[in-house]
């Protein structure tokens, strides 16, 4: 061939190469909004002017409740992934994501209730959802913060009574002014953009993404690739609950 | 910080503390060096301390957190060697039982049929009046959640002071029936293991045990070794299925009461295949069976005399009486026959509410120790408490009918003289004759004089029998309609027994007084007070000691000494006496120090020996005998009568009983036959009923039900039920029924197949809710040797309640 249509060709198809990379790249790089799915994507639509299904006459009685008949796999794959962008909270969406998450706890440290219906007798499923952590229609069943313990509702217990019947009425008083230890707002930073220090306790807490993971609402991390939080975010001894570790032989 | 971020951090922090109504008057936090805004919102000012959880006999330690004087938070101690850090949802709860709403704050008089406040001064006159007038019908009926010190400051009232055995606790019906498990095998009370056990047991297994609900950190302490990789199996032996069920590899569901010939197939199986341990049972071993009246230590038997006996016991036979597959019963003893397995075996009210409960605690230690599964690290028997000092308080202090300090006894002439010199009180003193047990005690104070009812005064502390009683309307009820019956309660919220009673005095709990307990585990553990009681309450060792001081005015002989001193005399480190019983000067030295040191001298007596209580406050806990090594450091004990662990065994012995009842180190097996319970269904009442607990819910629920979390997850009792039988009934789920005994009768909701699931021809009631008082129901029939009533089993029919709407 002639060497100069050879280096033609050769030229050709690598500008027609790069061109082709570089456009993957950058079609690559555009975010594409991801679409939450909502709960009724999971289950089976309503047929119009039927007799409702025992699922929806369910959801129609406790609308507030969540279904758990849902496709794990499906919900699993929604979740975003640590390099999806991080949509910023202001300080409006701080504060609820704190007071949603101190209702269900009697003080900042307590363990939370459970606000879904769990199986009273049987050995519960608990560590499906709540080992990694997953969306169900917009609630988050968070990871579990600490190391694996067996007996999960040793500790959770469920907020609502699961007894069927009406309730009996008097007995003691359940009014109680316990005043619990809220939760901290922020912690210390040493000037204005310096890794702020861990506000709170971190036992039974060692796990940073259950609650600041790429499913967490309103304490979400800025940077949720980064592993090992605790190189930049010191904790601090005023919260280490062991005065007395140095007599304790 | 310039001025303006200074304003903004104040308001912020002032608008956080108001709408979480934490007071702001309180100490800064000693170290921190943080701002001080930021550190509060952090929660850095808040201080921590130790103390042992309130409730179960677990002996969990929290850190308590407090700020302004009141405790806003708690975390597991991680320096516990009992928890490590982990508790249960009622443990992370316990602060909130110090604020519920209606605490008591004020002495109050039933006058006119009405609770009407009075001072603390006429409060302990009318007590002390009642007790001049006639002491011989005065008694204390106390509890397993008496502190160390408040037990032994009512035990030495009693015993050293009035000159009775007038004392009986609410353990009585809790735990008696292991007590004389272990004095009749090893002849001395208390678990020779530990907790230790469950880190290292191949397999537990559980008679009549549920601890996922009931003792939830050691079955958390258990079942997390799953999660690390290791292998142990559970083998639940039940009568319903429970949370525990959910867990085991095996479960053996067995008819009611026959859980004796279970145990007596294991040794059968064990001796007829020759997979005993004869070396074990030869060198430490002595066979003992029952006289013809039950007593503790019965009559012996030979070898060859027990193995013909349980040689009936097959698994076939079994199988009929029990309703446990042979084949399962044949897994039970080849598990037993394999000695490179570690077994444990857990047992607390399943085994010790039964009126055959000294039996089967005697045969399950005999189970272990014909196998020769004894002695080694998660290797034995180990019997599970209920409440917190069951075992430190009732158990070692000896608050019993026939109990002295340290395992001493009453009817021994020696022990009596021991307790009298150490008290330096005048000989005779004390009385030989032991008091009542609980039901007698009660029964006497719900009879007429007349008629022989020669208990007047009951003061009740730290208990509720008006509700945890069995058969109240036997043995609660009747006293209050009574002429001259007067019932005088401590305590912290309005309860059964308070409604009722003639005099309440408002008590200090848990955090607001210093304490000491021991646990399942012969651990002794202590805090000090963290915050101050609400109103007048106070504690309940000041009221005894004040009531003591009251009488020694009014010249009652029995407080004095053999030199005329004050029984409860307490003086400084320069010899001054301390005025401890005017609430002015109580805190002016630490009491619980003063009598726990008093208490102390005791145990040394039967190797049950405690460390100085300055140790205490060091650790969390000790395990005695706590003895001083050579340099002079306090060594607990993890393992009695094993050489190399207890320091009283000697050299070369390998085990030693040393307190054995034969006098030869040895400990005893016994043999018992199966006997059917004293109330069985029949037509008229057809079912099994069953009492217990629910993990959200302590006891009588004085205090958890006002714990608004707990009360959440569990707000009232419930007739658990076999779907089967609900059909056959044709009872809803949540439908009323009633439920009615040959003692009385009571509506409720049912819940089919709910926490647990009992099998057909079966209910299970849980006895915390006071609108659902199941213990009018329940059996007064008790064991013969320990006097433990029997919760766990009468017949009962059922009915659906009739609709008030339609009526």
């Amino acid at each position: 061939m002639d060497p100069l249509l050879r280096r033609r060709l050769t030229l050709v198809i690598a500008a027609a190469a790069s061109a082709t990379a570089l456009a993957g790249f950058f079609s690559g790089l555009a975010e594409r909004p991801r679409r939450a799915r909502s709960w009724a994507s999971y289950v089976s639509r309503p047929l119009e002017g039927r007799v409702p299904t025992y699922a929806q006459e369910r959801e129609r009685r406790h609308p507030n409740r969540l279904r758990h008949a849902s496709n794990l796999a499906a919900m699993t794959a929604q979740r975003p992934g640590v390099l999806d962008p991080v949509p910023p909270t202001d300080d409006a969406q701080r504060a609820a994501a704190l007071a949603r998450r101190a209702l269900r706890r009697a003080y900042d440290g307590a363990p939370p209730t459970v606000p879904h219906p769990v199986a009273q007798g049987d050995f519960p499923a608990c560590l499906t959802c709540h080992r990694d952590g997953v969306d169900v229609a917009g609630r988050v069943a968070p990871a579990m913060p600490h190391g694996e313990l067996g007996s999960c509702l040793q500790c959770h217990v469920v907020s609502e009574a699961p007894m069927p019947g009406e309730p009996i009425a008097g007995g003691p008083p359940s009014d109680n002014s316990f005043s619990g230890l809220q939760p901290p707002l922020r912690g210390e930073r040493a000037w204005l953009v310096a890794p702020p220090t861990i506000p709170h306790a971190t036992v039974m807490r060692g796990r940073c993404e259950s609650c600041h993971g790429v499913l967490s609402q309103g304490i979400r991390s800025t940077h949720p690739w980064r592993e090992s939080c605790t190189q930049c975010h010191a904790p601090s001894a005023a919260l280490d609950q062991r005065p007395m570790a140095a007599v304790t032989p | 910080m310039d001025r303006r971020e200074f304003l903004r951090f104040t308001a912020m922090t002032a608008a956080t503390a108001a709408a979480s109504r934490v007071a702001l008057a309180q100490a800064p936090g000693p170290t921190v060096a943080l701002d001080p805004a930021l550190a509060q919102r952090m929660g850095a000012d808040v201080r921590w301390d130790k103390a042992p959880c309130r409730f179960c006999g677990t002996g969990c330690h929290v850190q308590v957190g407090v700020r302004g004087g009141r405790v806003v938070a708690i975390a597991g101690d991680q320096l516990a060697p009992v928890n490590r850090g982990l508790l249960c949802v009622k443990g992370y709860h316990v602060g909130l039982a110090l604020y519920g709403s209606d605490r008591l704050t004020r002495p109050m008089l039933k006058r006119n049929g009405r609770h009407e406040p009075i001072t603390w001064v006429e409060a302990v006159d009318i007590i002390a009046r009642r007790i001049m007038a006639r002491p011989a019908s005065f008694a204390v009926y106390g509890s397993g959640q008496w502190t160390i010190p408040e037990g032994f400051a009512a035990l030495k009232l009693v015993k050293a002071g009035l000159g009775t055995n007038l004392i009986d606790p609410n353990a009585r019906l809790c735990m008696a029936s292991a007590v004389t498990g272990f004095l009749s095998t090893y002849g001395v009370d208390e678990p020779a293991a530990c907790f230790d056990d469950l880190d290292r047991a191949d397999a537990v297994v559980l008679w009549g045990n549920n601890p996922a609900e009931m003792h939830p950190v050691l079955f958390s302490r258990i079942v997390d070794r799953r999660a690390r990789g290791e292998r142990v199996d559970l083998i639940d032996i039940g009568t319903r299925r429970t949370r525990t069920t959910a867990f085991a590899q095996h479960f053996l569901q067995f008819k009611p009461n026959t859980d004796l010939a279970i145990a007596n197939c294991i040794a059968q199986q064990l001796l007829a295949s020759g997979r005993h341990d004869p070396r074990f049972v030869e060198r430490f071993c002595n066979f003992r069976q029952d006289t013809a009246q039950p007593s503790l230590n019965g009559a012996p038997l030979t070898f060859a005399q027990y193995r013909q006996r349980v040689a009936r016991y097959t698994p076939e036979y079994t199988e009929r009486i029990s309703g446990v597959p042979a084949r399962d019963l044949r897994m039970l003893a080849d598990l037993f026959a394999d000695r490179s397995k570690r077994i444990v075996s857990l047992w607390c009210m399943g085994m010790n509410q039964h009126t055959r409960g000294t039996a089967i605690n005697r045969m399950v230690h005999g189970v272990h120790l014909l196998s020769g599964h004894w002695g080694r690290p998660g290797d034995g028997p180990q019997s599970l408490t209920g409440q917190p000092s069951a075992c430190g308080t009732v158990r070692e202090v000896g608050t019993t009918a026939n109990g002295l300090p340290g395992g001493l006894v009453v009817t021994n002439a020696e022990h009596r003289h021991e307790a009298e010199e150490l008290w330096h009180l005048p000989p005779g003193r004390i009385s030989g004759t032991p008091g009542h047990h609980a039901v007698e005690l009660w029964r006497r104070f719900s009879t007429a004089a007349a008629e022989g009812g020669d208990i007047s005064t009951i003061w009740v502390q730290v208990t509720n029998p008006g509700q945890s009683l069995p058969n109240v309307n036997k043995l609660f009820k009747p006293s209050r309609a009574l002429p001259d019956k007067f019932l005088i309660v401590s305590d912290v919220y309005p309860t059964a027994t308070t409604r009722d009673a003639d005099l309440i005095l408002p008590s200090a709990m848990w955090v607001e007084k210093n304490g000491m307990t021991g646990n399942s585990e012969r651990r002794t553990q202590q805090w000090f007070k963290m915050v101050d009681p609400p109103g007048e309450a106070r504690p309940d060792v000041w009221q005894t000691l004040a009531v003591a001081h009251r009488l020694f005015e009014l010249g009652h002989p029995g407080m004095r000494d053999r030199d005329g001193r004050f029984l409860f005399a307490m003086t400084r480190p320069d010899g001054t006496e301390v005025p401890a019983w005017d609430w002015a000067h109580f805190h002016d030295v630490n009491v619980d120090e003063k009598l726990f040191e008093d208490y102390r001298r005791f145990t040394s007596i039967k190797h049950k020996n405690l460390a100085p209580y300055g140790e205490y406050v060091r650790h969390r806990g000790l395990r005695w005998p706590v003895v001083q090594d050579r340099a002079g450091a306090w060594r607990e004990t993890r393992y009695r009568f094993v050489e190399g662990e207890d320091p009283f065994v000697a050299a070369g012995r390998g085990v030693q009983f040393y307190h054995s009842v034969t006098r030869d180190d040895k400990a005893l097996i016994w043999f018992h036959d199966y006997e059917p319970p004293p109330e069985s269904p029949d037509a008229e009442y057809p079912f099994w009923l069953c009492t217990g607990r629910v993990l959200e819910h302590w006891h009588t629920g004085s205090m958890t039900m006002r714990v608004p979390q707990l009360r959440r997850a569990m707000p009232q009792a419930y007739l658990e039920m076999n779907r089967e039988d609900a059909q056959r009934l044709r009872l809803q789920d949540g439908q009323r029924v009633v439920l009615e005994t040959r003692r009385g009768a009571i509506t409720l909701p049912v819940w089919i197949e709910g926490r647990g699931a009992p099998p057909p021809g079966s209910v299970f009631v849980p006895f915390f809710d006071e609108r659902v008082p199941i213990n009018e129901l329940t059996l007064e029939a008790h064991d013969p040797i320990s006097k433990q009533p029997d919760y766990k089993k009468c017949a009962a029919r059922i009915r659906p309640a009739a609709d008030p709407e339609r009526r």
